[in-house]
């Protein structure tokens, strides 16, 4: 996995480090196996740290569009009440 | 009083002094109606509820009694004053009603017209929460096991409140300082005033429904939240239509009305209650640095976890050398480059682990290469061993018709011992091989 990508579950990720470390701990794992984990569970870390550092997300409003249906808009002032890493006005001066 | 012209011609005054003078009925009831509100203005008056009747449009009509002196007076009670009551009274209670006196014109008939009504004692607001409150008890709806728990790690958060609110603001400043990855879905409703508590059943159902619309709009929580006010502001939270939509909800409700005093029965049904919005966005994600901490101690783990294998792994690649000399090498060089490119993935933190394993490896390898075989074997010496893979090097290791392993270049020999020939004059010679 190269990029975090917005399907990146980060508690699927941190629950699969946890059951990595559980069984690297365990007794009577063999070398092979307690290898290919431990490549894994550097993988899985990697990639739950990037997540963490640069997934920003959005503040939206459900509102409902011309057609009625009910969409996700940005709410407006949100950036104000912001406080995120980035300023999510993106192409604004 | 009026002035017309008559069918004499003459002016004549309309001041019900006279038969020619005489007003009409509706004339009558107006001015009677007029002097009664400036007389008496806005009062205070007590007595009994009889005969309380809802119109369908929800004007309330009823007579209050005075059982001593055996007076009563009607009261006309208008929807847009009345939706404030918590709930009806009943026959018979005793209350309180703020009003003033009037004439229904079109019947002549004198009355009050209710701006306000409280009962006597408890009051209608805690008559009305306890019997509400009694009923989601009967039913289960406050039960613990009904709460459900929330995600340690969520990704999108739905918060119900009024747009303009400043409880917004708090919710919104505080998710995105402790997560900043988590996607936030604002929907409106008004918080206070006639018709709020169905604006807040229709804002969760729709904000569910959209969460359920799609993989990538999956809801972990939802925020219903509102600041402080007075209880008839925050009086919608107790108003049935609320709280069941609350209970039935979908998603986990983490709810927080007004100030820590006041409990509502939306905030007791929803799966968590929060004292003030800013903590219910507390309690609804982790805060980042925890979340790294975490991280952190995953990566302990791993690190432990890697320290008994590459030590397992020494010790198996020992054993080796010891059992199986011609393969000890490459087993040996097999661990070695499955540490280097372990080494190459390895974050920052856990190379000093790795490399105090691997310096112990390095002087593992070169006892190995002190000790191997295989050059001596090359150089076209044979090596001897027992049949567990120790290595016979003085003549005292054999004993007649003993059965031994030779190992010489391109592979083993199964030899016996036909006889042991001691070297009388030198005896620490007799090596086969260094």
């Amino acid at each position: 996995m190269s990029e975090p990508s917005k399907e990146f579950e980060f508690e699927t990720a941190i629950r699969e480090l946890e059951r990595i470390v559980a069984r690297l701990d365990r007794e009577g794992i063999g070398l092979d196996e307690a290898i290919a984990l431990f490549e894994q569970g550097i993988e899985r870390l990697g990639e739950a740290r990037r997540w963490l550092e640069t997934a920003s997300g959005r503040v939206e409003e459900l509102i409902a569009s011309s057609t009625g249906r009910l969409e996700a808009m940005p709410l407006e002032g949100a950036e104000r009440s912001g406080g995120g890493p980035e300023d999510r006005r993106e192409g604004e001066p | 009083m009026t002035r017309q012209v008559s069918l004499f011609g003459a002016a004549e005054v309309r001041d019900g002094h006279s038969p020619g003078g005489a007003i009409t009925v509706s004339d009558l009831n107006e001015a009677a109606r007029g002097t009664l509100e400036k007389r008496f203005g806005d009062l205070w008056v007590r007595g009994e509820v009889t005969n309380w009747t809802r119109s369908s449009v929800g004007h309330r009509y009823f007579s209050l009694r005075d059982q001593e002196r055996d007076a009563s007076v009607a009261c006309v009670f208008f929807r847009g004053d009345a939706w404030r009551l918590p709930a009806d009274p009943e026959d018979g209670m005793e209350v309180f009603v703020h009003g003033r006196p009037t004439l229904y014109a079109r019947q002549g008939r004198f009355q009050l017209r209710v701006r306000a009504l409280e009962a006597a004692g408890e009051g209608l607001w805690r008559i009305a929460f306890e019997r509400l409150r009694r009923e989601l008890a009967a039913e289960g709806l406050l039960d613990p096991e009904r709460k459900r728990a929330l995600p340690a790690y969520p990704r999108r958060v739905g918060v119900v409140t009024s747009r303009g609110g400043a409880a917004l603001h708090d919710i919104i400043t505080v998710l995105r300082r402790r997560a900043p990855w988590i996607e936030i879905v604002v929907r409106h409703c008004r918080v206070q005033g006639e018709g709020a508590a169905a604006e807040v059943r229709a804002a969760l159902g729709r904000l569910a429904d959209w969460g359920a619309s799609g993989p990538d709009r999956t809801l972990d929580a939802i925020i219903l939240s509102r600041g402080g006010g007075s209880m008839e502001d925050l009086w919608c939270f107790n108003e049935e239509t609320a709280v069941r939509a609350v209970a039935a909800s979908p998603v986990p409700v983490i709810c927080a009305i007004g100030h820590e005093v006041d409990v509502t029965l939306c905030e007791l049904v929803a799966d968590l209650r929060a004292p003030t919005p800013s903590v219910a966005a507390e309690l609804a994600v982790p805060d980042i640095r925890m979340v790294r901490a975490s991280l952190d101690t995953a990566g302990r783990g791993l690190a432990r976890g890697l320290r008994r294998l590459i030590v397992r792994g020494n010790d198996r690649v020992e054993a080796l050398a010891q059992r199986l000399p011609a393969s000890a090498g490459h087993a040996r060089d097999v661990a070695k480059l499955r540490l280097d490119t372990m080494a190459a993935r390895l974050p920052a933190g856990m190379e000093r682990v790795l490399a105090r394993s691997r310096a112990r490896l390095a002087e593992l390898a070169a006892s190995l290469d002190a000790r191997s075989p295989l050059e001596t074997v090359a150089r076209g010496y044979a090596v001897a061993t027992d049949l567990e893979g120790r290595r016979l090097t003085r003549i005292d290791d054999f004993t007649p018709s003993q059965r031994f392993r030779l190992l010489v270049a391109g592979g083993q020999v199964a030899a016996t011992t036909d006889a042991v020939e001691r070297d009388a004059a030198e005896p620490d010679a007799g090596e086969p091989g260094a």
